[in-house]
């Protein structure tokens, strides 16, 4: 500029550059007083100077910088009043130069040449990108965290946090968040511990998202808001967002609540029906109560002399009795496994029930009932070696008894039923055979049903014991069915888990 | 003289009580409706605690912990004592009081539980019977009965944990 342009276009140059520049001055001594000044220094916010009086207390973004001694001349640039002003610092003999320039529109230039760039990048990437939040360039990424609501806060070096753009009513409603600066453990509680997972989560620059979880806070209009933090690395800063959880959320509370009730809900039928069933089982058991006294009565009429009619009575009356004791019993028994049925079966494998042993001693058992009614009972494995299965010996001496006894009621006079034990590796199957009638193939799918009618006019007792079976069965994790048999006849099976495979 | 702030954190089953004993404490409230909470909320209330002065509790009232959701232990992290709570009417929330203890006493180790079988207005329905909870005494538990329905037993309640936290 000095040598080869011409003295008028170079004042028209230096009259532009002070137009657009606003250059102003402050000389200072060598002991950073002030001599000199000029210019607009207004414009960056020096108001009045006084001579003799140190410069840095009257400027005091200049504090420390004063007197410039031997250094070589440098700039910086700095923010002040609203204006970006480049601060030229010159030694020129005694006198130290501070001459000020403003460089708003330049540093605007800069700011939307790079957020062009970030937004080109951005695009490139699907979002993906790592577009730092430069001072500059944040503009537009501040905008989108307002507009979606959420409250930004960048860290700083020192552990403070300031506020990304604008934000939002929610949060200045919530947060002290006067002049850009938040304090999180301030704010809440909730976040205060929260940074305690966040700062070590910023400091290595872990690559995902550290979520805090959702908290509620009251709000001053008496209501409340559901919110959530999320701590980011980036490249070049950390982030702590605090979002407030929407719809989603409202969506996955409703369902957590009703998933919550329905299980209240279970759980209070479950026990009400409890008590139903305690109530219908202490009334059941009192009705064995007369029959027992009435037996008492029946035995002592059999022991008189009475004419073979009355006789007749008395036995008739008897056997009655009984069965209506055996009922009762039936139904006590069902009651018992199915409030068991409520809790867990634990199984002890030390106290395995050997199911060849129980097989024998409920046949033996039953054979003066079979030789009263003319009716064989055979059983093939009286020399097999112990077989030990999931279960429990007294409901399953119970479940042996309902089904030898189910059997003998269907079989003829003259007719034989067999019982079997087979061991295959994953289980053991006892079958309880009868040359009856054959049952038929649709009643065989319900009859194991509570309350089942029975086969043909001998429904008997109260339809619960092979109901007992397979509640009973089914519990300790085995199966059982029945089926007609090819030659005629009624095939009723079971099988169990042996206890050591 | 300022108070010295102490955070609690009430834990235990959903549907015990939590919620609705903080209610009840601090705002004086009760309310039938059973509204879950999801996260975290939390409320302050001052206490006076004999010969120490006043205590700013901080409770932490944290979801209930269940198949659907598990507690965030980091949620436990400062605390200077917990509120235990179980429901009387359910039993199986005893165990679950029980396991919370153990991940208290390991995630802030030193700081004392307080249990609260809470529901005591519905007595006659409990499933958690005297000799369970004096077998609870015998294991070292400090425990009492409370009802955020009829505020029975709650101050009390509040102002024992108080206590405890500033031995
Ligand atoms: N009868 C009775 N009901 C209670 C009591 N405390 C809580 N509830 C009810 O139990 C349900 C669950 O209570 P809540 O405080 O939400 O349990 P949380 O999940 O442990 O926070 C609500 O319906 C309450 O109204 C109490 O002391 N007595
Ligand atoms: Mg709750």
């Amino acid at each position: 500029m000095r040598d080869n342009v011409p003295e008028t276009v170079a004042s028209a140059l230096a009259r532009a550059v002070i137009r657009s520049r606003r250059p102003a001055f402050v000389t200072s001594d060598s002991d950073g007083n002030a001599l000199r000044w000029g210019g607009s220094l207004r414009a960056y916010g020096i108001g009045e100077l006084s001579s003799g009086l140190a410069v840095a207390d009257q400027i005091p973004f200049l504090t420390g910088l004063l007197p410039l001694a031997d250094t070589p001349a440098e700039w910086f640039r700095m923010q002040t009043e609203g204006v970006f002003a480049d601060v030229h610092l010159v030694p020129h003999g005694a006198e130290d130069w501070i001459i000020l320039l403003d460089s708003t529109r330049e540093v605007r230039g800069e700011a939307s040449v790079q957020q062009l760039r970030n937004e080109l990048q951005l695009a490139r990437n699907g979002g993906e990108s790592d577009a730092s939040p430069a001072p500059a360039a944040a503009s537009s990424v501040a905008e989108l965290y307002s507009v979606l609501g959420i409250l930004a806060l960048a860290r700083r070096p020192d552990g403070s946090f300031s506020v990304v753009g604008t934000p939002p009513d929610w949060a200045l409603a919530l947060f002290p968040l006067a002049d850009g600066v938040a304090n999180p453990s301030e704010m809440s509680p909730f976040l205060e511990n929260f940074l305690i997972d966040a700062d070590p989560h910023w400091h290595e620059r872990r690559p995902d998202r550290l979520r805090s979880g959702p908290w509620r806070e009251d709000t001053p209009d008496g209501d409340f808001i559901d919110l959530e933090a999320t701590a980011i690395a980036l490249p070049r800063g950390s982030l702590l967002l605090v979002e407030r959880l929407g719809a989603r959320h409202r969506d996955a509370t409703e369902t957590l609540q009703k998933a919550r009730e329905a299980r209240l809900g279970h759980y209070e039928l479950l026990r009400d029906l409890e008590h139903k069933e305690v109530l219908l089982h202490t009334i059941v058991h009192d009705l064995s109560g007369p029959a027992t006294a009435m037996q008492g009565f029946l035995q002592l009429v059999e022991d008189v002399e009475l004419p073979p009619q009355l006789r007749k009575l008395s036995t008739t009356a008897m056997r009655q009795s009984i069965r209506q004791q055996e009922m009762v019993g039936e139904i006590l028994d069902v009651f018992a496994a199915e409030r068991r049925d409520l809790s867990d079966f634990r199984f002890d494998a030390g106290g395995a029930p050997d199911l060849v042993g129980c097989v024998r001693e409920a046949v033996e058992s039953m054979v003066p009932v079979f030789g009263k009614r003319g009716v064989g009972l055979r059983c093939d494995v009286l020399d097999q070696a112990a077989l030990r299965v999931v279960g429990e010996k007294s409901r399953l001496d119970r479940v042996l008894f309902n089904l030898i006894e189910n059997a003998l009621r269907y079989s003829p006079r003259g007719s034989t039923v067999s019982v079997g034990v087979e061991s295959a590796r994953d289980w053991v199957t006892v079958c309880v055979e009868d040359q009856g009638e054959g049952i038929d193939p649709d009643l065989a799918k319900t009859i194991f049903e509570k309350l089942s009618q029975g086969r043909g006019d001998k429904k008997g007792k109260a339809g619960l014991g092979l109901y007992f079976c397979r509640i009973t069965i089914e519990r300790w994790g085995g199966e059982l069915g029945c089926e007609p048999m090819s030659g005629g006849g009624t095939r009723f099976w079971f099988r169990l888990r042996p206890s050591d495979p | 003289m300022a108070a010295t702030q102490k955070k609690i954190c009430m834990l235990g089953a959903f549907a015990v009580g939590k919620t609705s004993l903080v209610q009840r404490f601090v705002d004086g409230l009760f309310s039938e409706k059973y509204l879950t909470t999801v996260g975290v909320k939390i409320d302050r209330k001052v206490v006076a605690v004999e010969a120490r002065g006043d205590v700013n509790l901080i409770l932490w009232d944290l979801q209930g912990e269940d198949d659907f959701n598990n507690l965030r232990a980091t949620y436990l992290r400062g605390a200077s004592g917990h509120l235990i709570v179980a429901d009387g009417t359910r039993g199986a929330t005893l165990e679950t009081a029980i396991r919370l203890r153990d991940l208290a006493a390991e995630m802030t180790p030193g700081a004392p539980c307080l249990l609260v079988v809470n529901k005591s207005d519905l007595r006659s329905s409990w499933e958690i019977d005297d000799k369970q909870l004096s077998a609870l005494s015998e294991d070292g538990w400090c425990w009492l009965t409370t009802s955020a329905l009829n505020a029975e037993g709650v101050e009390a309640a509040f102002e024992k944990i108080a206590a405890m936290v500033t031995q």
